[in-house]
């Protein structure tokens, strides 16, 4: 030995000791940089054609009245513009006035008068056929040969 | 040489995020449509009476059935029983559907009670445009 000094020699239980330092093990690290992105535009776009080609842009020609749940129907048409009787509670609006079944004939008429052509029927599905008749009553008189009722399309029962 | 590039997707990503985003907040997702029905508004007709179909009802416990021609009228009664609605407006459907298609109809007319639900009318109404029924009036009380 140079300088005259031992050098010790390492133990052999050293290894099994539990005191012993040991390395760390490698664990599983998930590598960002190798996420392969293809898959996920892949679904995306065919996302984005599906909602293209399946959802209508139609804006409906009316707001649905708050609390007035519309009743259900397969054989429909589509909705146009016209006035838009609306009855809640067994009250008459058009344009959002309340109008009184006794002035139903004179605003219809004044309607039609300026050229609105169709007449739209939007009540609750659970009111009764007393508060629909005058209304089809004053249709009538104001000269709407047609009276068109608003419903949701139901795909379902077709 | 040797050169590898890869595309930075990121943006396409951002891009078609942002477009799915706006698709699913524009969307209508609710479909209104409208069941037409028409008034006697106008002149008597001129053309032959052909065969039409009357449909009166107060509520939804019975139903009576008129096929009326020029010169005759037949009647037939659809009771409900015990029958639950939704099989009952079935039952009704049935038995009008035979009617018409025998008959050839193409006009008919509702007469409803006043406590007659909308839904209820509203449903027969579709029953009838179902089978083929071009022109359907409803007769105000």
């Amino acid at each position: 030995m140079k300088n005259g000094m031992k050098q010790a020699l390492p133990s052999p239980l050293l290894e099994s000791s539990p005191l012993a330092s040991q390395k760390p093990e490698k664990r599983f690290s998930l590598d960002l940089t190798a996420l392969t992105l293809t898959p996920l535009v892949d679904a995306f776009s065919i996302l984005v054609i599906y909602l293209l080609v399946n959802t209508s842009m139609d804006a409906t020609p009316f707001q649905i009245e708050k609390g007035v749940r519309l009743p259900l129907a397969t054989h429909t048409q589509a909705m146009k513009e016209g006035v838009v009787l609306k009855i809640k509670k067994g009250v008459y609006f058009i344009d959002d006035h309340k109008i009184s079944a006794r002035r139903l004939v004179q605003v219809l008429k004044k309607k039609k008068a300026e050229k609105q052509a169709r007449l739209i029927v939007q009540a609750d599905k659970k009111s009764s056929f007393r508060v629909i008749s005058p209304v089809m009553i004053a249709g009538s008189v104001a000269g709407y040969d047609t009276v068109k009722f608003a419903v949701i399309q139901d795909g379902e029962r077709k | 040489m040797k050169g590898t590039f890869e595309l930075n997707l990121m943006p396409i990503i951002s891009l078609l995020a942002v477009c799915i985003s706006f698709l699913l907040l524009t969307a209508v997702w609710i479909q209104v449509g409208s069941l037409d029905v028409s008034q006697a508004v106008g002149t008597e007709a001129k053309s032959a009476p052909k065969k039409t179909l009357w449909l009166q009802l107060n509520d939804l416990n019975q139903v009576d059935v008129q096929v009326k021609s020029a010169r005759t009228t037949r009647s037939y009664k659809v009771k409900r029983k015990k029958l639950s609605k939704k099989a009952f407006l079935k039952k009704l459907s049935r038995s009008v559907k035979g009617l018409v298609k025998k008959n050839a109809i193409q006009t008919a007319f509702i007469l409803p009670g006043a406590q007659l639900p909308y839904e209820d009318l509203i449903h027969l109404m579709d029953e009838l445009k179902g089978m083929g029924i071009k022109d359907l009036g409803i007769a105000p009380l």
